[in-house]
């Protein structure tokens, strides 16, 4: 993809983002009257545009050498066999592995402090809504997607055919961090909402709800919480630059601040 | 600033769903078509007859033109016509898997699909290459 394309692509997806969201947080807002342009908005746009123009190159490129490693060391006739199995056996095989592997690797997260590095950026923002979804550390990035997409990688499962459910979990990923407050009912209960996602991100930082799509694997696990109130406030307690390049350094020196 | 009416509320949700509704199936959901291809969406019938044809030799259908001089009691050989005629034979070769099918997985933009859909080599023949619908 040629620079002008990349830019335009990515103009016309920010202007999707804002016509699918800016509605729904205007009409039913988690927290009344937080502005369009609310505090650290540039520093959240330039992680999107980061996102969109540079690093998912760079993802794309680990990924793509991460599967072929994995095609190099999973026994074929262990794929075979997981082929001979119907579509939607393997379908629903992976999503419910790939679901267990990410919840996983997400409390991993917040457990390891190695891996917190990174992801702290991600909770670092302070106001929640469909840009802040894109606040995360480029290698956070890798982390999840790998982790996310590795049992499909395993399996040897084509995931151009599940494009629909890819092209799905990644905008519910956003809709989870935007300023909506918006009760689905039960359903919560198979898929992911706002307000769970949002006391996931809770300063208080003991708040569960780390599953992905479904809040199924919180509900196994124990770590479902869903108080009827938004948090008091979201971010986190560590000491973290407010702009975009100390951001994405702060990983990095964050030993030697807590060597201090 | 007054409360937004319950039917702005209910059109945004259903725009929402719309948008949402849409840039799934921009994304060319195919969920129901599995890649194994079982209902033939995405195959192709495709025969290999593998032949192997050797050379056996040659087999000289000429011969020698003879001339006798006058007092006929000579005989010289005045050309030697060499027609040398190629011998093959065909050996049909089995190959060791179902060429019946091919699945036809390999869609456009998939970078990750770059690898032939067909690939064999051996008996002294070599097929690698993409099944085309």
């Amino acid at each position: 993809m040629t620079l002008p394309a990349a830019i335009l692509s990515t103009g016309l997806s920010i202007l999707f983002l804002v016509v699918l969201f800016r509605p729904l947080e205007k009409l039913f807002p988690a927290r009344e009257g937080q502005k369009f342009l609310r505090p650290a908005f540039w520093t959240d746009l330039c992680f999107l545009l980061g996102q969109y123009l540079l690093w998912s190159g760079l993802v794309f490129w680990a990924l793509n050498h991460f599967r072929g490693w994995l095609d190099g060391i999973v026994p074929q006739d262990f794929r075979a066999a997981v082929a001979a199995q119907s579509w939607w056996l393997q379908a629903i095989e992976m999503i419910v592995l790939s679901d267990f592997l990410i919840y996983w690797a997400h409390r991993l997260q917040h457990k390891v402090p190695f891996l917190w590095r990174f992801h702290s950026i991600h909770h670092s923002a302070e106001h929640l809504d469909w840009l802040a979804a894109h606040r995360e550390h480029p290698l956070d990035t890798i982390y999840t997607v790998g982790i996310i997409n590795l049992p499909a990688f395993i399996l040897g499962f084509p995931l151009e055919t599940l494009a629909g459910f890819l092209a799905f979990r990644g905008l519910w990923a956003i809709f989870i961090h935007s300023n909506v407050r918006l009760p689905i009912g039960p359903l919560r209960m198979i898929i992911g909402a706002p307000e769970l996602h949002h006391w996931h991100h809770d300063k208080a930082r003991d708040a569960g709800n780390y599953a992905n799509i479904s809040p199924l694997m919180d509900l196994l696990f124990g770590t479902y919480r869903c108080p009827d109130h938004e948090p008091a406030s979201f971010g986190i307690h560590e000491p973290i630059s407010k702009n975009y390049l100390g951001q994405l350094w702060h990983p990095f020196r964050w030993n030697k601040r807590r060597g201090e | 600033m007054s409360a937004p009416s319950k039917i702005a509320r209910i059109i945004v949700v259903l725009f929402s769903l719309s948008l949402l509704a849409a840039y799934v199936w921009h994304s060319h959901v195919t969920p129901n078509i599995p890649p194994p291809d079982p209902f033939g969406l995405h195959g192709i019938d495709l025969e290999l007859e593998p032949e192997v044809i050797e050379f056996e030799g040659f087999i000289n259908y000429g011969n020698q033109s003879h001339r006798h001089d006058q007092a006929g009691s000579e005989l010289r050989v005045i050309s030697s016509k060499v027609i040398n005629q190629p011998v093959f034979s065909v050996r049909r070769v089995r190959l060791p898997w179902e060429t019946d099918r091919v699945s036809w997985n390999r869609r456009k933009g998939d970078p990750f699909c770059d690898k032939p859909d067909i690939k064999f080599e051996g008996f002294g023949i070599k097929i690698s290459g993409f099944a085309r619908k």
